[in-house]
């Protein structure tokens, strides 16, 4: 059986993703403040940790570290944890990706909210 | 056991363990992240040789210098490794050669490096003969013809390294570090289209890049759009209008904010880009100027389409904010 990364189609897919998806998160009027004034570039490299991440693929973040990552995001609450999976799962099926493997990612996304709003 | 050699510490490692995960083990404090090469927080440097399959996504500049991602990068191949420190950048003499004023307020300097690595677009740090260390994007493209490597100073009054090249004759050495940055010309794409949007002496990487291009013989389109407040803080038109006449590819448009003379159009270098090139999809993207300028360039570039790995930006911070 492959895994769910390997079925989305591994780093190519991340690196074809990166862009599509950080292109939304700019124009979503609920998240794009908190993308104000920072390096782009550095933000896409992280953009390209968290997809590999919510592709199933090779990573060793901890909830520490997405409680660490995120703490300084004032008033980031479940609103803006959703709008993030919601602009991922546009990504994906601009990617041509099944809606299953989508739903596979959104549960993938899912394990990280607490950790992300700093509820660990 | 294979041993990495780090700050004068020899760490032993398990077999096929990383270098990150050695060095954590033993207490070392390097920063990390993803550890999965992706989020680029465990940046160090190999002294020797760095494995390539641990530079994967590095800055071209960062792993000329040996940089390389712990997490990426077994033990037994880095026999040695440091943290990532910009000083390791290697310094050039350089003699000043020549020195004219472009405008009343731009002056043309002109170095012999005969050692620097061809770098057009990039930028280095210029050391003058007082001591004063400022970043200068190098402006010529034909540098390997003769190690002659040209900069555009922006003369501040009062400021130190303008006093300084303002005193200089020709023969006085200085002393130059980098090259840095990513403002280069790319070939592997000749029928690309290129976009350059840059403002005041941004302009210089921007004709370096668009001269190597063309030199290198792109074929695709290079669009130029060069802008400032007012006419009086443009320069170097005859150069970019004899460059456009002598190639048909390449074209250029003229910005000032107010009180533009005939060839020039009123408004900003990247609202007049934005207009000409709504879709960016294939676009490369060079940026170099103002910060305000550069930074909202990368955004609406990326945001028309342009990929984020085919934006280069320069911006260009006043001395003495550090």
């Amino acid at each position: 059986m492959s895994s769910l990364y390997e079925k989305l189609g591994g780093e190519a897919a991340v690196d074809a993703a990166v862009d599509n998806f950080y292109r939304r998160v700019l124009k979503d009027d609920r998240i794009c403040h908190y993308f104000d004034g920072i390096d782009m570039e550095r933000q896409a490299a992280k953009q390209k940790s968290f997809l590999t991440m919510a592709f199933g693929g090779p990573n060793n973040y901890t909830a520490r570290d997405m409680k660490e990552a995120h703490a300084h995001l004032d008033g980031l609450n479940d609103t803006h944890f959703d709008a993030v999976v919601e602009n991922l799962g546009a990504t994906l099926k601009d990617m041509g990706v099944a809606d299953e493997l989508i739903a596979e990612v959104a549960a993938v996304a899912e394990t990280t909210r607490d950790a992300v709003l700093g509820r660990v | 056991m294979p041993t990495v050699e780090f700050e004068g510490n020899l760490i032993e490692a398990e077999d096929g363990e990383t270098v990150l995960s050695a060095l954590l083990r033993h207490g070392v404090d390097v920063g990390h992240g993803c550890q999965a090469g992706a989020c680029q927080s465990c940046l160090l440097r190999a002294p020797a040789a760095a494995p390539p399959t641990a530079q994967k996504g590095l800055d071209d500049t960062v792993a000329e210098a040996g940089g390389f991602l712990a997490c990426m990068a077994k033990a037994k191949d880095v026999p040695s490794a440091t943290r990532f420190d910009p000083d390791y950048f290697p310094t050039y003499a350089a003699d000043l050669v020549e020195k004219r004023a472009l405008s009343a307020t731009v002056l043309l300097v002109r170095l012999a490096v005969p050692e620097l690595p061809r770098c057009p677009g990039r930028f280095v740090q210029l050391t003058g003969p007082t001591g004063v260390r400022r970043p200068y994007s190098v402006a010529t493209s034909a540098l390997d013809a003769n190690g002659l490597v040209d900069f555009h100073v922006r003369l501040i009054p009062g400021g130190e390294m303008s006093e300084a090249l303002l005193q200089a004759m020709p023969g006085d050495k200085f002393s130059i570090q980098g090259p840095y940055g990513k403002c280069c010309y790319r070939p592997g794409e000749p029928c690309a289209q290129i976009l350059l949007i840059g403002s005041g002496t941004g302009l210089a990487p921007l004709y370096a890049v668009a001269t190597d291009a063309l030199s290198q013989g792109h074929t695709g389109r290079i669009e130029v759009f060069f802008g400032a407040s007012s006419p009086e803080g443009l320069y170097f038109l005859d150069e970019l209008r004899c460059l456009a006449a002598s190639y048909p590819n390449l074209a250029v448009t003229v910005c000032v904010d107010a009180g533009p003379l005939e060839g020039q159009s009123l408004g900003s270098p990247l609202q007049h880009a934005l207009q000409a090139i709504p879709d960016m999809a294939d676009t490369t993207v060079y940026s170099c100027g103002h910060p305000a300028l550069v930074k909202a360039a990368q955004r609406q570039c990326f945001l028309a389409g342009a990929s984020m790995k085919r934006i280069f930006v320069d911006a260009f911070e006043p001395a003495g904010r550090a």
